[in-house]
């Protein structure tokens, strides 16, 4: 057996490894759906929500460091078999399992929809399925630092998306178009900002990574989450000033997507197609959270005995495997937009749950170190 | 097997080992009342040395043991057959005392190696030219000449059960990470038993830690200087006796786009020709790719009037974009490989006949449009630019599933592609350690990687290597 084979190379990630995963995790399926989802309903608030939404976030992100990264030093799946009794963590850990291959399903199937819909429209959707769903499950077998350098790799995508949105931005800037104006009542606004709420903290991810950091970098993370979190904000209110300055709300309820709309208008005398080449762009940004996705379901089936079995590339293989099933029976343009929304409020479900059982366990640990 | 005391028996053994080789001598001596067999191969054996230093004293002998008459330093003693046969294939002389079991063995190889050279396959335009050459000690002297420190470790091994190959391994202690070292050490131990020719493609294969990795996972360099600079920040230098090249390792995907010249020029220089040749390695990965997704899926993607040029182009040509390419790709290998392979003047030719004439006939003939001669030949210039052979030769051969990917799904399959490719390269690893970084977008992981930095800025790169302990 040689050196390698019998190291245990114990897992950890830095700060600025985080602040990628985090970045390009939170851009993944909301960059270019987020300002739009029910824009027609809330219309220029959006921007509002938007912010507000990024300041909720920023107090999660506190907490989850509080609860999550200081109180233990361990990563979520190790958490639950440790704490819990082994019925309730292998219940746990299975139910996360499923939401994190279907999160993976949809955010795929709303990719292989987006590409059908704008590039190739031929193309039989499940080939699509199949080939992004492959290359999420290859690089979900990859360790947490490789896909963070993945994701490092194609922060440039998301680079030439920013100065695209900046460039249009520039072009038709009229500051009373982004006005937040308040006017279409406080239930679509609320609506609309739980959905805004979804698209940062990267909540699934964190709840395993901040763990992961060492303990000196422990601050140095927030930092790096908080910048991660302002940084995908900004993105989030480029993309919804440039909607607002080109389209009316009446016009963004019939267009799908349209910020890669707003992109034809960028064409030039040397390249004409810039939308296809933002949605190539944006292809690569979506794989990662397909990967990430894979990879944190892989993780949670091979908690599922006592130790940490090691084997999540096979996992992740068997999952994209499992996904490609459903996936095969879903083609309706509806259906994923239906499976999109089941997936956001999941995520929100999720989110207040797991805050919880975490403010409880640092409650019990703060007061059993007090009473010892 | 122990040596009998009798010469002639130890000579009958001797013989039949080393086949009756006619180039196999025995000579016989008196030496101070007693017969002594000298044992060597003539052909391989220095003259001067056996006749200077050893014949010569023990005939002028006055009576003092054999081993203190013999002047030369490289004196051992064996009664075993098997280091006996190795040290006379080796190049030894070996002497027996009648009535001796014992076996001198005295070193006395005729060095025929080719003096210290220019270097050919890396050339730079300032700096040093020296290369290495065959000779095993010449590349240790060499090494040691440039890095006259006591922290330069050199360990040999013996590797190849038949060819007992000497392999060297360096590395400046303090600098490089003992861990790898260790690794190394131990995978050198585990395949030096193999019976294998030891070669570089043996060694990277011994010390490669992925067996499908499709980039080159060590730097293969006939430079001293290079050598040097490696070893400086922290790497380990594998030679290998009759190879003029030295493997240095663990090193970065990075480290394949670097070049001496990028030091001994200015920093903006350096960078701007760092810059190019990244580029050109994507564009030789790409552009075909690219041409066929363009002229196949969307070509509303470029300028009207290109668009409508590659139309004309393509008005009369019978063949798909994608035979195009594979044509034209295919024919620039074979005219690659056929000016390698033969004499150089004729070897002009082959790319006089293959450049211009195939060219102009593949045209006019309307098998392959224009625009596809010349995407293939900005491919073949682009991987051109690539310094180091075996990533030219892993980036021509990553080409081709890029090719049929866009083929089948244009631009998105293109995309794909790349992230495979990303994906491959984070995962790979060398000696435990990563051998593809993410640079873009923090400035300092970007120094002497995407750009080369003005000298007060080009601080020690890290000198150590994440271990794998």
């Amino acid at each position: 057996m040689t050196v390698i084979g019998t190291m245990n190379i114990r897992e950890h990630i830095t700060p600025r490894q985080l602040f990628v995963i985090v970045f390009v995790l939170q851009l993944g399926i909301q960059m270019f759906m987020l300002p739009y989802g029910k824009s027609w309903s809330t219309g220029l608030e959006n921007m509002l929500i938007i912010l507000s939404a990024a300041l909720v976030s920023q107090l999660l992100l506190v907490l989850l460091w509080v609860f999550g990264a200081r109180g233990y030093r361990m990563n979520l799946y190790t958490w639950l078999t440790s704490r819990l009794s082994r019925v309730v963590s292998v219940t746990i850990l299975f139910l996360l399992a499923i939401y994190f291959a279907c999160s993976a399903l949809v955010d795929t199937l709303y990719l292989t929809n987006t590409v059908r819909i704008w590039v190739l429209s031929t193309t039989p959707s499940f080939v699509l399925l199949v080939v992004f769903i492959a290359i999420g499950a290859y690089g979900a077998g990859s360790s947490l630092q490789s896909i963070a350098n993945i994701s490092q790799t194609v922060i440039f995508a998301i680079a030439i998306i920013g100065v695209l949105l900046i460039i249009l931005i520039m072009r038709e800037w009229d500051l009373k178009m982004i006005l937040p104006i308040w006017h279409v009542g406080e239930h679509n606004v609320i609506s609309v900002w739980l959905r805004c709420c979804s698209a940062f903290t990267a909540f699934e991810l964190l709840l395993y990574a901040f763990p992961l950091l060492n303990k000196n970098d422990r601050r140095k993370g927030l930092i790096a989450v908080t910048w991660a979190n302002w940084l995908s904000a900004l993105l989030y209110l480029m993309g919804t000033a440039v909607s607002f300055l080109l389209y009316t709300t009446e016009q963004m309820h019939s267009i799908t997507n349209p910020l890669f709309f707003a992109m034809k208008k960028l064409h030039n005398g040397l390249i004409q197609g810039i939308d296809m080449i933002a949605i190539c762009l944006w292809i690569l940004v979506l794989l990662i959270r397909t990967m990430m996705c894979l990879f944190m379901a892989a993780k949670a089936i091979d908690h599922l005995s006592r130790q940490e079995q090691h084997k999540h590339e096979l996992w992740s293989w068997i999952v994209a495997g499992c996904c490609l099933i459903p996936g095969y029976f879903v083609t309706k343009h509806e259906w994923i937009d239906q499976l999109v929304g089941y997936r956001l409020n999941t995520t929100l479900i999720l989110m207040g749950l797991m805050t919880i059982v975490f403010f409880a366990a640092y409650k019990r640990g703060t007061a059993a170190r007090g009473t010892g | 097997m122990k040596m009998n005391n009798s010469i002639e028996i130890n000579k009958q053994w001797i013989t039949d080992e080393l086949q009756n080789s006619s180039d196999l001598t025995f000579k016989e001596v008196l030496y101070n009342g007693s017969t002594c067999m000298i044992v060597y191969f003539d052909t391989l054996v220095d003259a001067t040395i056996i006749n200077e230093h050893i014949l010569r004293p023990m005939l002028d002998s006055s009576g003092g043991p054999l081993q203190s008459d013999i002047s030369i330093i490289g004196k051992e003693e064996s009664d075993q057959l098997d280091i006996i046969i190795h040290a006379i294939i080796t190049g030894n002389t070996v002497i027996q005392q009648d009535g001796s079991a014992n076996f001198l063995l005295l070193a006395s190889e005729l060095h025929k190696d080719r003096t210290v050279d220019v270097t050919t396959n890396e050339r730079v335009i300032r700096g040093s030219k020296q290369a290495f050459v065959e000779l095993f000690e010449t590349n240790i002297n060499l090494i040691r000449t440039y890095i006259a420190s006591p922290k330069l470790a050199i360990t040999y091994y013996k590797m190849g059960e038949t060819t007992k190959s000497k392999v060297a391994v360096a590395y400046l202690k303090g600098a490089c990470d003992q861990g790898i070292v260790d690794n190394l050490h131990q995978k050198i131990i585990e395949h030096s038993h193999e019976d294998i020719e030891v070669r570089l493609g043996f060694l990277k294969r011994v010390a490669q830690d992925d067996r499908f990795a499709f980039l080159p996972l060590m730097l293969v360099t006939e430079r001293p200087d290079r050598v040097k600079a490696y070893l400086a920040e922290g790497k380990i230098a594998l030679i290998v006796q009759d190879n003029a090249d030295v493997i240095i390792l663990p090193v970065s995907f990075w480290a394949f786009f670097q070049s001496t010249d990028d030091y001994n020029m200015s920093w903006a220089f350096g960078s701007m020709i760092r810059l190019l040749r990244f580029t050109c390695f994507l564009l030789t990965l790409v552009l075909p790719a690219l041409y066929i997704s363009v002229s196949t899926f969307i070509p509303y993607l470029i300028p009207t009037e290109i668009a409508l040029t590659l139309q004309s182009s393509l008005q009369y040509i019978a063949m798909p974009p994608i035979i195009e390419i594979l044509f034209m790709l295919l024919t620039l290998e074979i005219i690659r490989e056929a000016s390698i392979r033969l004499a150089s003047p004729i070897g002009q030719t082959i790319g006089v006949v293959g450049g211009i004439i195939l060219g102009t006939a593949v045209v006019q003939s309307n098998l392959v449009s224009t625009m596809a001669i010349i995407i293939a030949s900005f491919t073949g210039l682009a991987s051109f630019v690539i310094p180091y052979y075996e990533m030219n030769l892993s980036v021509r051969l990553i080409t081709y599933p890029i090719i049929f990917s866009a083929q089948l799904f244009g631009l998105v399959g293109i995309v794909c592609c790349m992230m495979l490719f990303i994906i491959h390269l984070s995962r790979m690893k060398t000696l435990g350690s990563p051998y593809y970084q993410a640079t873009f977008p923090f400035i300092d992981s970007m120094r002497d990687t995407l750009y080369r930095p003005p000298n007060r800025n080009l601080v020690k790169r890290s000198r150590k290597q994440p271990s794998t302990k």
